[in-house]
């Protein structure tokens, strides 16, 4: 009975005993103190309160500031140790002082793990990540879906990554879009952009590599077909793990920057090789690379005011600055 | 159709040859089309014998041509009418390619020079500067300028004579056209009396102009027909007779006559001028040959000249050249064998061929001349837009089909955004066009845009900057030419070294401009 005690103490220095040596009959009932459960469970000393309001009053104020919760105490943690030890006294399975408001049921408050509505939202998102397989999705997809507001999404998938569960990737066509996917799953070409990419980003390195072994191989042959290069290639390096497609694409590219020209063969000459009709390739010359156009060698070709400059307008080649540049001198 | 920047641009090289107020006369024609000579007097507010001898220096300078039309409303009465020829004005930008396609001429390399190249340049250029004039014109100026005696002089008039036949049978020189053909329009052509007087000039210039120069233009055989030689010369040479003497003296000299009245017309009456549709054949046949030789190697581009030069019907607008394998052996003069021809011949994807015993290829010259559009348009791209623009535009431009953004992106290794950008860049600037087709799928965007390159709308806006920018150099080289005056001595070497570069521009930029405009 240390509460009983403790009480003694605080109640000795509210009322001075007109004898200090006999028991006031308060004290008495103090002592002979029997808690009485009331219909809440709740513990309340009915008559040392109602007889002794000031009692009740410091009761109150001692009691008002403790937490009668576990995470608000521990949350905080400001409390002081006296508060602290009263809340765990009450907590383990002490008399409770009564109190305005009735608190809620011992049995209805929050346990330390998770919520299971959290649960089942989080097994739904990963659920539905699952069901993409390789494609992955859009966070804003699973939000359209399971219905979830947005912030428990968020949070969701934080913990899911966190558990590595799933796993962040680049979508090459949507690079601001955050696409998750299942951490079992590795992208698909779709999302990763393919053999040429590489964290979502075009790898120039691998794709310049791969153009000089072709153009290796058409200067090795002076006309090949596509067939050829890619046969050439394979006896170079066995271990080449580009497909035939993936070569045609590169062959595209250098008919595209012009390096390599793209023809019929007539089954003579440089194409002896080659069955006449088929198509081929062959490297073009430097001196048909390197030509210059004759508009583009003026300032006017490149000019982007052209369509503005007039004779003897505003802008005009009297006072052109472009052409002041290109001819060298202020005066020109 | 020519655009605004070509007008300017005739407008400003008549003005540079001839002055403005003959520039305005040649502007108010090509603004307005075919007038007569009051209403052009009325256009530019000028006096009728100042517009009269306008007139005169660009009919002798075959800058206009002039036609009879029944006056409207009368039926015996006529109309002289006056049409500024566009392609001709054009031409004067280029005499000096034109001099230089005479072999052996002032133009070539000295060691290659020959007195009759140099003869036949003397005579072209002649022509070339003075518009029309008959070959007595031509043999006073030789001889005014070398101041030879009588004896030399007549040795001299013979060897002018064959030089100039044979510029006559190269047919880089023919006789001058009618002067003021008569042309009945066609009753469908003629302007209903509904319409205003306006439309009705601004309509029928087009079909008028064309029967104009159809009309205007001689036969084959007159246009090229030589200058005979006198009888006397025949006799002095011992050349035998083309119509042989009978046996009738008196009928020998009536012939020896009537030659001699030839000669004399032809001569002192006939005026001849520079046949500019050969001279273009042949810079065509430069530029095509530039570019099989940067292709396909020099050997391509000799066998290519041989084919040309061996093709009988020389017309500028005819993309299909025909010749026959003799003929092109004989122009190669054996530098080449047989199996190496023949393996050129189908690299340049002639078509081969046979008539009556003898082999005929036949060469299309329009993937040539793709092939050179396309460079000069690929060049102009790479300045603008850098090295990505110009994978996009050869991607276009070689597949010649819809495609879409990401196909684009994927094809030329780019990043989607950055292609897209560039996308837009091209089409903004009118070089491509786009096509927005919805979109099926939910979730994404509205519509999926396709890109293509139509070229015959690009070509146009190309052409029109290609005028502009020729006419921009002219401006320039005008207003160095008007800086001479002002300044100093020793400022004088630097101006014109920046005078000379402008020029050499101004000639590189005329093949773009034959290119598009001409060819």
């Amino acid at each position: 009975m240390k509460f009983t005690e403790y009480m003694a103490a605080v109640i000795s220095t509210l009322h001075e005993p007109k004898d200090p040596k006999v028991e006031s009959d308060e004290l008495k009932q103090l002592r002979d103190f029997k808690p009485l459960p009331n219909k809440n469970n709740a513990y309340i000393w009915e008559s040392p309160f109602f007889l002794f309001p000031s009692l009740a009053r410091v009761a109150s104020l001692l009691f008002f500031s403790s937490s009668f919760d576990d995470e608000r105490n521990q949350s905080h943690g400001s409390h002081s140790r006296s508060q602290r030890s009263l809340v765990k006294r009450r907590n383990m399975s002490g008399p409770d002082l009564s109190r305005k408001r009735p608190r809620p049921d011992a049995s209805s408050r929050p346990t330390t793990g998770a919520p299971a509505p959290a649960l089942a939202e989080r097994d739904k998102i990963l659920e539905l990540i699952r069901s993409r397989a390789n494609r992955g999705i859009w966070s804003a997809d699973i939000k359209r879906e399971t219905n979830i507001p947005q912030t428990i999404v968020q949070k969701q998938i934080k913990i899911l990554l966190g558990n590595k569960l799933i796993k962040e990737v680049t979508d090459i066509r949507y690079k601001s879009r955050k696409v998750y996917m299942a951490a079992e799953f590795e992208p698909s070409d779709e999302i990763s952009g393919g053999t040429w990419f590489s964290g979502g980003s075009l790898n120039k390195e691998v794709i310049s590599d791969v153009r000089k072994r072709c153009k290796q191989q058409i200067m090795m042959l002076k006309a090949a077909t596509s067939d050829m290069i890619y046969k050439g290639m394979k006896k170079l390096d066995p271990n080449l793990m580009y497909t035939m497609q993936q070569i045609g694409d590169i062959l595209q590219s250098l008919v595209i920057d012009k390096e390599v020209d793209e023809i019929k063969s007539t089954g003579k000459g440089d194409f002896a090789n080659v069955p006449a009709g088929k198509v081929c390739y062959r490297i073009v010359q430097s001196s048909c690379r390197t030509q210059v156009g004759a508009l583009a060698s003026i300032p006017c070709g490149v000019c982007p005011r052209l369509r503005d400059c007039t004779p003897h307008g505003e802008i005009s080649p009297r006072n052109c600055e472009y052409y002041k540049q290109w001819l060298g001198g202020e005066y020109f | 159709m020519v655009g605004v920047y070509g007008k300017r641009l005739a407008k400003e090289i008549i003005s540079t040859h001839f002055g403005d107020l003959v520039a305005k006369v040649c502007n108010c024609l090509l603004q307005s089309g075919t007038l007569s000579l009051h209403e052009i007097v009325r256009y530019t507010d000028m006096p009728g014998s100042h517009v009269k001898n306008c007139l005169l220096i660009l009919i002798q300078h075959n800058c206009v041509q002039a036609f009879c039309t029944p006056r409207k409303g009368s039926t015996d009465k006529t109309v002289t009418l006056y049409m500024a020829i566009f392609d001709n004005i054009i031409n004067r930008m280029r005499f000096s390619k034109f001099l230089s396609l005479i072999k052996g001429g002032d133009l070539a390399p000295k060691d290659s020079q020959t007195k009759e190249g140099q003869c036949k340049y003397a005579l072209l250029k002649g022509i070339l500067q003075n518009g029309r004039l008959t070959f007595e014109q031509l043999v006073e100026r030789s001889i005014s300028k070398e101041q030879q005696t009588d004896r030399v002089q007549e040795k001299h008039q013979s060897e002018l004579r064959a030089c100039f036949n044979e510029l006559v049978r190269s047919h880089y020189v023919e006789r001058c056209p009618r002067p003021e053909p008569f042309i009945y329009p066609d009753p469908e052509d003629q302007p209903k009396p509904t319409k205003r007087r306006g439309a009705k000039t601004a309509e029928q210039p087009l079909s008028l102009e064309q029967q104009a120069i159809e009309a205007a233009t001689l036969a084959e055989s007159e246009r090229f027909s030589e200058i005979p030689e006198s009888s006397v010369e025949r006799t002095g040479d011992g050349i035998v007779n083309h119509s042989p003497a009978t046996g009738d003296k008196r009928k020998h000299e009536t012939l020896e006559t009537d030659l001699d009245l030839l000669v004399a017309i032809a001569e002192n009456e006939v005026l001849w001028r520079a046949n500019f549709e050969k001279l273009l054949y042949c810079l065509r046949t430069k530029i095509c040959a530039e570019n099989v030789r940067s292709r396909l190697g020099d050997d391509a581009g000799v066998v290519f000249e041989a084919i040309m030069e061996a093709n009988a019907e020389k017309k500028i607008k005819a993309t299909i050249v025909i010749a026959t394998f003799d003929g092109i052996l004989n122009n190669l003069s054996g530098s080449m064998t047989l199996d190496g021809v023949r393996t050129i011949l189908d690299e340049l994807d002639c078509k081969s061929a046979t008539d009556k015993l003898e082999a005929i290829y036949s060469l299309d010259l329009n993937a040539t001349l793709e092939a050179c559009k396309n460079d000069e348009i690929e060049a102009v791209v790479k300045a603008r837009y850098g090295d990505q623009g110009y994978k996009i535009f050869r991607l276009l431009s070689t597949k010649d089909q819809l495609i879409e953004t990401d196909r684009i992106a994927e094809i030329t290794f780019m990043e989607k955004k950055e292609a897209h950008q560039m996308l837009y860049k091209l089409w903004r600037d009118e070089f491509i066009d786009i096509k927005k087709v919805p979109s099926q799928g939910s979730g994404e965007s509205a519509s999926i845009s396709l890109w293509r390159l139509h070229r015959k709308p690009f070509y146009q806006t190309l052409l029109d900057d290609i005028f502009h920018a020729a006419l921009n150099l002219t401006v320039k080289i005008s207003q160095l030419v008007e800086k001479q005056h002002e300044i100093l001595e020793d400022d004088m070497k630097n101006l014109l070294k920046r005078k000379f570069i402008l020029q050499l521009s101004l000639l590189k930029l005329d093949d773009s401009l034959m290119l598009f405009h001409d060819f």
